[in-house]
């Protein structure tokens, strides 16, 4: 496999847990709220 | 020949896997503030308490474990990191007073992110990842380590719900115990000449805050902290002051931490490709039209949303450009100690963003002049990025 298509697949990979985190963080009944201290890993 | 956990895919692997179990663990802790302050009975500054000790022993601890990571192999800073942090995370769990949680949570978890963060990683991969692959490598544990928060939050969220607080967190720790394992693959160093050359580290900070281009770096990461740190904090109470609501608030940040992992993981290939002191001077000078337009345009959800989606797509895309540059500039010999010493930077930044904005809103009773400021600084920093030289010093090109 070319490396950038190598590079693209992981890229893809990567968004879809994100988006997948994002999701879960929407489903939580009353938990939004929470999603402002999960923003940042540097603070 | 290579031994198997020595593999180039194994390495970026596990560097990238503890780049993930560090962030994501730290960005937990959020769940955890009501159910254990309220079984344990501490008010709300017990906790942000020992997070505030924390965060300043994280940023003034960055440059000594970057330095020691420098002298004695970043595997094994990684993996003393890894199991201090484990510790103060278990310990975090049994404390039932503000002062055992400042020593464990704040004091322990903090000196341990020092040594078991990124920031190492990322020193790890200049050594041990080829030239060619780096900057990717780089963007890639910057990636994975803001995904962290979106698979750590439902795991901390699953344990709270299952076990309670403390254990929930006794887990993590134990989740954060699998560093110390990771970080075997990231023992070692390269056998370059420039590894078998001895700058000392006064040598190569003194080198290094000598030379025009690193204070600009520095200066940009300055600026790149205050940012993040300021939206982070600031943005939810702006946008409930605008009549938004804290749903739209909630999404944005969210969105914003979709997009970081797509906009980190670009830079990182970016980097690779194109001139990283140009694509550092575009992203800041995009920050800084983010903002204008955020500021300029009527505020509604529809605004605030593609806001967040702009500036998480430039939020730590920062990080691999910025540590490439001065792997490029200084070598990789001394770089967890400069990388650490631009971190500490971003962190001051952080500080003064989050500060300021709260000074400003009760001086004058809105964000205004802090989204002006924001506008300004991204300029300013897209402006210094630009004459940074990114050729190595004399030293490297003539070694």
């Amino acid at each position: 496999m070319r490396r950038r298509t190598r590079e693209l697949l992981v890229g893809v990979a990567i968004t879809l847990v994100a988006f997948a985190g994002v999701y879960w963080q929407a489903a939580q009944p009353g938990k939004a709220g929470e999603v402002p201290r999960l923003v940042c890993p540097l603070h | 020949m290579t031994p198997w956990w020595r593999a180039r895919n194994l390495v970026i692997t596990a560097g990238c896997l503890i780049a993930l179990i560090t962030f994501g663990a730290r960005t937990s802790f959020g769940l955890f503030t009501e159910p254990l302050s309220a079984l344990r009975a501490w008010d709300r500054e017990t906790f942000a308490l020992a997070i505030a000790i924390q965060n300043l022993l994280w940023g003034v601890g960055q440059p000594f474990a970057g330095a020691v990571a420098d002298r004695f192999g970043p595997g094994r800073v990684l993996a003393a990191g890894g199991a201090v942090y484990a510790l103060g995370v278990a310990l975090m769990a049994a404390s039932t007073n503000g002062t055992t949680l400042a020593l464990t949570g704040g004091v322990l978890v903090g000196l341990g992110l020092s040594g078991g963060s990124f920031t190492i990683v990322i020193a790890a991969f200049a050594r041990l990842v080829d030239e060619e692959r780096r900057s990717w490598a780089m963007g890639l544990a910057t990636a994975m380590g803001s995904l962290g928060q979106f698979v750590f939050a439902p795991l901390g969220q699953a344990f709270i719900g299952a076990y309670g607080p403390a254990t929930a967190l006794a887990l993590i720790g134990g989740c954060v115990a699998f560093v110390p394992l990771l970080a075997a693959a990231l023992s070692g160093g390269d056998g370059s000449a420039e590894a078998a050359r001895r700058e000392s580290s006064s040598m190569a900070v003194r080198e290094a805050l000598t030379h025009p281009s690193y204070l600009l770096l520095t200066s940009g990461f300055f600026v790149c902290g205050f940012h993040i740190a300021f939206v982070s904090t600031h943005l939810p109470p702006y946008l409930t002051d605008l009549g938004l609501g804290t749903g739209v608030a909630a999404w944005a940040l969210a969105l914003i931490g979709l997009f970081n992992v797509i906009g980190a993981y670009g830079a990182g290939v970016l980097g690779g490709l194109y001139s990283r002191r140009l694509l550092l001077s575009a992203i800041y000078a995009s920050r800084g039209a983010a903002f204008a337009l955020f500021v300029l345009l009527p505020a509604t959800p529809a605004t605030v949303l593609l806001f967040a989606a702009a500036i998480g797509l430039l939020w730590l895309s920062t990080v691999p450009l910025t540590s490439g540059l001065i792997a490029v500039m200084f070598g990789t010999r001394h770089l967890g100690l400069l990388f650490g010493v631009v971190f500490l930077s971003h962190q001051v930044g952080a500080f003064v963003g989050v500060w300021l904005g709260g000074a400003v809103y009760d001086a004058t009773g809105a964000y205004d002049a802090m989204w002006w400021a924001c506008i300004g600084l991204g300029m300013a920093a897209a402006i210094v990025h630009l004459p940074i030289d990114e050729r190595p010093v004399p030293r490297l090109a003539t070694a």
